[in-house]
């Protein structure tokens, strides 16, 4: 077996629209090593949450294939796809915390589907709050929180099934620079304690700078470069490269 | 005013909360899975289905439309075959079911829609089954909704209520008509019309009250 994780053949994406078919992605093809935190940049519209949500099947591809470990994710019976997403974490621009539980329910919510112990959940969900900062506000609601803390909340129900991948869908891009600041680095310290694989979404060079030891350039749904962060951006090959590192240029 | 007419309001008031609570009970029994079916069947529902969706929101069309006085009268021969008698409380139960059902059918719909689709997606994503997405995810996060809804639909199953006294409904709404309408006594009508009044007003309010309270989307005052 290879040290890629996750790997995507040829995978297009088309929606009906009523002016015909629209292709939000196409021929895309992509790894993900193992242990890796791979950023997925480009501009809104680009078809970069459609992507990652392909890889968790929220979001079926047209055709094309999303391999998980070896094992094409398409084939899998509802149960298994299932089981699947239990074991790839993501958290969202918007947290989606569910507003009716307090912070501790949330976290216990990934622990109540996939059925553990219940004397399991609640330390695996404290020792995860407490790792995020937040051993202290167990019994808030997401409503009495800031936007960084809903996030940690989000990061902490992500890794609560000890999940294999994390996917990161403009994570902070609600955030103001200093939290997100603090929520790249916990997304960091996660990825280098424990070795967790990361997929970031995101527009803001600032955090493929920041966190990705990998780039891949998407724009109009299709992937114009991809390699080492240092390598991208020192010398970008492709057009929409060299766009997303102008327009930066010109805001300094 | 003498003390019979007095234990006759008595009754009254007795009656119209029985066949208003029972009925709208058996109403949720029927309205709250096919307001589930219906936001889950929408095109940006959990299960799409445009047949099932179609049809059913047809069907609830229908039996909103007709007046409720009409459908008293229509439903008379099922009436009689569900509960063997065609006047009273449990008559009147019969056509407030099929009244209010579709009603809430609609009203819990609405609820189930209001949900944040971002956080039935981050539920989907955690690994949720459909089953289990309704029962944790949809139906609490919609509950501050559902319990106002709740209070909206016992007040409208209590003007229904009302209204059948013209048919031989029991409760307040036949006080009122017989004694205050058909006998022309103003004092009894106007009491009987506060005391609905004052019923609706104490659930309309309670409901009210009681979402507030179960919401947690306020900001809540740390203590």
């Amino acid at each position: 077996m290879t040290d890629n994780i996750i790997t995507i053949n040829n995978l297009c994406k088309s929606y009906k629209t009523d002016s015909g078919e629209v292709a939000a992605l196409s021929e895309i093809n992509l790894t993900v090593r193992k242990g890796e935190i791979l950023g997925i940049i480009g501009s809104s519209g680009a078809g970069k949450s459609t992507l990652v949500r392909c890889v968790n099947l929220l979001e079926r591809p047209t055709s094309g294939q999303v391999l998980f470990e070896g094992t094409d994710i398409a084939s899998l019976k509802r149960k298994e796809l299932l089981k699947l997403r239990r074991s790839i974490g993501m958290i969202f621009q918007n947290f989606n915390l569910l507003s009716q539980r307090n912070v501790l329910k949330n976290v216990l919510f990934p622990l109540e589907i996939a059925g553990t112990a219940k004397s399991e959940r609640v330390d695996t969900a404290s020792r995860l709050l407490k790792e995020v900062g937040l051993s202290d506000k167990l019994k808030a609601y997401p409503s009495q929180l800031s936007g960084g803390q809903k996030q940690r909340v989000a990061i902490a129900r992500a890794l609560a099934l000890n999940p294999q991948v994390l996917l990161c869908d403009e994570a902070t891009s609600a955030l103001d620079p200093e939290t997100t600041a603090q929520i790249l680095s916990l997304i960091k310290d996660f990825n280098s304690k424990y070795g967790l694989t990361t997929v970031v979404i995101t527009h803001e060079l600032g955090v493929i700078r920041r966190i990705c030891d990998r780039v891949a350039v998407l724009d109009r749904g299709k992937i114009t470069e991809i390699g080492a962060v240092k390598e991208v951006f020192t010398s970008p090959q492709s057009d929409a490269a060299k766009r997303l590192l102008a327009y930066e240029g010109g805001a300094l | 005013m003498n003390a019979a007419i007095w234990h006759e309001i008595g009754i009254g008031v007795g009656e119209t909360l029985y066949m208003s609570v029972i009925a709208t009970l058996l109403s949720y029994v029927i309205g709250l899975p096919l307001g589930i079916i219906l936001a889950a069947t929408d095109k940006h529902g959990l299960k799409p289905n445009v047949i099932v969706n179609k049809g059913l929101g047809v069907i609830v069309n229908i039996l909103r439309s007709i007046p409720f006085l009409i459908l008293f009268v229509t439903l008379i021969p099922l009436t009689r075959v569900l509960v063997g008698t065609t006047i009273g409380a449990p008559a009147t139960i019969v056509a407030l079911v099929f009244a209010a059902s579709p009603f809430v059918a609609r009203l819990t719909e609405t609820s189930f829609k209001e949900v944040d689709s971002g956080v039935i997606e981050a539920a989907l994503a955690c690994g949720a089954s459909t089953p289990k997405i309704l029962i944790k995810v949809v139906i609490p996060e919609a509950l501050p909704s559902l319990i106002s809804n709740a209070a909206i639909a016992f007040v409208t199953v209590i003007g229904y209520s009302a209204m059948a006294g013209f048919c031989g409904g029991g409760g307040l709404g036949a006080i009122a008509i017989n004694y205050g309408y058909y006998r022309g006594n103003t004092d009894i009508m106007i009491i009987t019309v506060v005391i609905i009044v004052a019923i609706v007003q104490i659930f309309q309010e309670s409901g009210l009250k009681i979402a507030k309270l179960r919401d947690r989307r306020k900001k809540h005052k740390n203590k």
